[in-house]
């Protein structure tokens, strides 16, 4: 696994991104399994608007909340309708990166199911892992 | 038989005795084995949830999720940069040109500047900007606030509605 250099799109130059943006590619398709192209591509301008701020831990703009080791940014309505969204992300400040890790469709209330917990783990540790080879090199 | 313990409990195996059932199980074995131990902790995790679990959805995302562990690879690549070409859908452009009229109205028949409708919404005055001059597409959470602020239904911010 590497990681892979997208050509950015610059966002408007009055609003410069504070933060790198990266996603792994079972992210991409976990969100592409249950969303339109147009509400995928409003959930990827919510991490635009994220990636702007100062803290995305802390968001005026947007639903994050703190889980385990990284964050959970929910989304519903308007657009959605009735799909309620989970996305996760780790935020790394040694490397001023969001790193997106997982996507869900939540069905039911209650907090987030173990196994998801887990595999967001898990996705966690291989980001960091790919990060770490690109590195070294 | 192709798989036999040796004394050391330690499972010999001869590649061209093995039947395909005794193949996959020895990749399985030693890919396992081979697991970082907080991999192993998270299979240890899974397999009790695996055996409770009741419905297609849970089962197929905890196998998917077992999946993932045991073969790192299927998690693909970590790439930099926006998830997606954002303006790409006209639909989502025109909701947005929608949402940004609808707002700048509603602000005006409230006899709110951006700077009193922020202060009131509780969000950065420079958001509201944006939202106005069609530049982002809002989430719940800025709808909600935003609506709270001018008075009016949530859903009267939806072109949906």
């Amino acid at each position: 696994m590497k990681i892979r250099t997208r050509t950015a799109k610059e966002l408007e130059p009055s609003r410069p991104a504070l933060w790198k943006l990266a996603y792994l590619d079972a992210a991409a398709s976990d969100a592409r399994r249950f969303l339109t192209e147009d509400q995928y591509a409003h959930v990827v301008q919510q991490f635009d608007d994220l990636a702007a701020s100062r803290d995305p831990r802390r968001s005026e703009t947007q639903d994050v909340r703190p889980i385990d080791d990284w964050y959970e940014l929910r989304e519903k309505g308007g657009l959605l309708g009735k799909i309620n969204v989970r996305v996760y992300f780790a935020v790394l400040d040694a490397r001023n990166l969001l790193v997106i890790l997982a996507c869900y469709k939540k069905e039911d209330e209650g907090q987030t199911a173990k196994h998801i917990m887990i595999k967001v783990r898990n996705r966690l540790r291989q980001a960091k892992k790919i990060l770490e080879e690109t590195e070294r090199g | 038989m192709a798989l036999a313990k040796t004394a050391d409990d330690h499972v010999s195996f001869s590649p061209r005795e093995a039947s395909e059932k005794d193949l996959a199980l020895a990749v399985l074995v030693h890919r396992i084995s081979s697991l970082p131990k907080e991999s192993l902790a998270d299979l240890a995790e899974l397999a009790p949830e695996l055996a409770r679990c009741e419905d297609a959805r849970t089962f197929s995302e905890i196998t998917e999720t077992i999946r993932e562990i045991m073969f790192p690879e299927l998690i693909g690549d970590l790439k930099v940069g926006k998830a997606g070409d954002t303006n790409a859908t006209a639909n989502l452009k025109r909701r947005i040109e929608w949402i940004a009229a609808k707002i700048k109205e509603e602000r005006g028949n409230a006899a709110l500047t951006q700077k009193q409708l922020a202060e009131k919404s509780n969000l950065p005055q420079s958001h509201i900007s944006r939202l106005e001059a069609g530049k982002h597409s809002p989430s719940f959470k800025t709808l909600e606030r935003l609506a709270q602020a001018l008075g009016i239904s949530v859903g009267e911010l939806d072109p949906a509605n």
